[in-house]
């Protein structure tokens, strides 16, 4: 555990699944040298297998104090291959022949886009972004034999040391999220750095900043007015994704509302499209309670009232959804 | 001389430190010129060729387990460059991939004991008593690297060593061959095996093998270090009494399983853990270990157990 803790809380209720934070970290950190297959963020439809493929079911994190054993992802299979295109024939030459990926394809990090689940008139779907949860109990760290991860004292973000790493992926198998990634060109293991050279010039992350959907939030945990403090642990509607994987994860989420299913006779039967059951899986036990907090928030909204939570989650001013200077005073 | 004769003379005119297990000698053959790197050069057929068992290592947490893996080792000096040539057998091929994340490559290390007192630690050297390798991997550009301890790997500057490796239907034949940057006593060698996901502390290692001259003795410096110790016997007793298999056993995990310590360490340096165990801890463990207070007789019986060959 490190002295202070920088987090993030991402309201599904506003991803669009635009991608726009994807490519945001992508352009930024992982379009060469052996990461294109690589998304440190990624925005996923859920139900759905994820990226990389089977990742739930992939094993890692917690078992009490001991490390559960966990598999490595494969690159064409699990991850994808980064495939070139025939932009050429596609879109220089004379025909009708459409732009394809020139290698086989098997999988990819948006694969499943809105598939989802569930039977016309009560299909649906929501996004799920993720990242490195920079997690309070890394498995990945304690799962290296060579010491080369380490947690910032300063603001808890977990990196990879370079010049340690050899490549064991020890890490990789222990992740529980699967977001430790092996460039297997620089034969070394590689994750989301919570962009922590923006982070120092208080900067927020790339993936925060531009999402268009003003969808995430960054705060320390100890600021007691920042978004973190105020949706976890005061309105308590965001939540840990899995926090069954028992690496107490750092990245938050508001759970998604839904409109009503349908019945036979295409009446609503007041019982939300995505079905509490799921929610509950990704989510623990805490999500009725938030969903119920959110829906009783949006009712005073509506009515006029006031709502400091709506205000917090609606985000007026861009800039308050990121506080990355430190409280006056205190010390790393 | 006959072997039954010399065999005779030994058992009664030489002291118990010249003969350790036979295994734990290794000949190197001199040459003019550099020694080849090519693995099947006819040079080769100069320098003894001498079996190893690679023993999974059981140590730390994440060994293979499985059998012992026999490597035949051949080693040659010239031009002031040492080249050592190994050969195992292994079923499948598995390269160093720049398109693959879950996979890992077949490798092979030396590793070496810089001259002192006593032999580093087995196990990838001690804080103050560093080892020196090289490493293959197939597929990749081989490494000069240092070591004090588990999960202490790290380069090591100059130039590294020359690779050269065949891939036979059988498996590897692979010649290492550089200037070794320190003099030194032993050497002992390491195998991964690709194909059941090794890397780090997933692999196959030998004991030291003390490298001698042709005709040569073994130095002063080890004789110490190989002495046998005392009754085999009495030493179990003992350890049955002391109750050390209740950290020391296969399962305990609590200290490093010292079933088949035999297969990787010297006398000398289990006399040492016995008698001062805190002076080194294995990475991962904690200093648990009471020093006993036991006669030098009963320090030399439990080495003499604990280096039973493995059944």
């Amino acid at each position: 555990m490190s002295a202070r803790q920088l987090g993030m809380v991402i309201d599904l209720n506003k991803c669009i699944g635009c991608q726009t934070c994807t490519l945001a970290c992508k352009s930024q950190w992982t379009d060469r040298g052996g990461r294109e297959f690589m998304y440190w963020n990624h925005v996923e439809t859920k139900p759905g297998k994820g990226y990389p493929r089977a990742w739930e079911e992939a094993g890692g994190g917690w078992d009490g104090d001991r490390l559960r054993p966990g598999r490595l992802p494969r690159l064409a299979e699990d991850y994808g291959i980064p495939a070139d295109f025939n932009f050429d024939a596609a879109l220089f030459k004379e025909g009708e022949a459409p732009l394809r990926p020139l290698d086989a394809m098997q999988w990819g990090p948006n694969w499943e886009e809105d598939q989802g689940a569930g039977e016309f008139p009560n299909g649906y779907f929501f996004y799920l972004p993720r990242l490195c949860n920079h997690c309070t109990k890394p498995a990945c760290l304690a799962a290296c034999p060579r010491q080369a991860i380490y947690k910032r004292e300063e603001d808890g973000i977990v990196l990879i040391d370079q010049e340690r790493c050899r490549g064991y992926r020890y890490c990789v198998a222990a992740c529980p999220y699967k977001k430790i990634y092996f460039n297997p060109l620089a034969g070394k293991s590689e994750k989301c750095i919570f962009c922590y050279p923006r982070v120092e010039k208080g900067i927020p992350q790339a993936c925060a900043y531009q999402c268009v959907g003003r969808a995430r939030h960054v705060a320390y945990l100890d600021d007691e007015d920042g978004a973190l403090h105020q949706l976890v642990k005061v309105w308590k509607v965001a939540l840990p994704l899995h926090a069954e994987y028992g690496t107490q994860p750092n990245v938050y989420y508001v759970p998604p509302l839904s409109p009503s299913a349908f019945d036979a006779d295409g009446k609503p039967t007041g019982q939300p499209r995505i079905p509490d059951d799921y929610l509950r899986q990704l989510f623990g036990p805490g999500v009725d309670a938030a969903l119920a907090t959110l829906k009783q928030e949006i009712d005073k909204k509506s009515r006029g009232e006031e709502s400091p939570l709506m205000d917090m989650l609606i985000a007026y001013r861009h800039g308050d959804m990121f506080r990355l200077s430190r409280p006056e005073g205190t010390q790393p | 001389m006959r072997p039954a004769l010399l065999g005779l003379l030994l058992l009664f005119a030489a002291p118990a430190w010249s003969a350790p297990p036979p295994e734990r000698i290794i000949r190197v053959a001199e040459m003019h010129g550099l020694p080849p790197l090519d693995p099947v050069a006819a040079a080769w057929a100069k320098a003894p060729a001498v079996t190893l068992q690679l023993h999974p290592q059981s140590t730390v947490a994440g060994g293979p387990g499985g059998a012992t893996l026999p490597v035949e080792a051949r080693i040659l000096r010239g031009g002031g460059q040492l080249a050592v040539r190994l050969a195992w057998a292994d079923t499948g091929e598995n390269l160093l991939d720049a398109r693959a994340t879950d996979r890992f490559a077949d490798a092979v290390a030396v590793q070496f004991a810089p001259v002192g007192a006593t032999l580093p630690y087995i196990g990838m050297g001690e804080p103050k008593k560093p080892v020196r390798l090289w490493l293959w991997r197939a597929g990749g550009k081989p490494e000069r690297l240092t070591a004090t301890g588990f999960g202490s790997l790290s380069k090591q500057g100059g130039a590294p060593p020359e690779a050269q490796s065949r891939r036979t239907a059988a498996g590897w034949e692979v010649v290492l061959r550089g200037k070794p940057d320190v003099p030194f006593t032993a050497l002992a060698f390491a195998a991964w095996d690709g194909a059941e996901d090794g890397r780090a502390g997933r692999k196959r290692l030998s004991a030291w093998q003390a490298l001698i001259k042709p005709g040569g003795r073994l130095p002063a410096g080890l004789r110490e270090e190989a002495r046998p110790g005392g009754d085999a016997a009495r030493g179990e007793r003992l350890y049955a009494e002391l109750g050390c298999a209740a950290c020391h056993g296969p399962q305990a995990g609590l200290a490093p399983d010292l079933t088949n310590a035999g297969n990787i360490h010297w006398p000398g340096y289990l006399r040492r853990a016995i008698r001062e165990p805190a002076a080194f801890l294995v990475p991962g463990y904690a200093a648990i270990m009471p020093a006993f207070s036991l006669r030098p007789e009963e320090i030399e019986n439990l080495a003499a157990y604990l280096m039973k060959p493995s059944p």
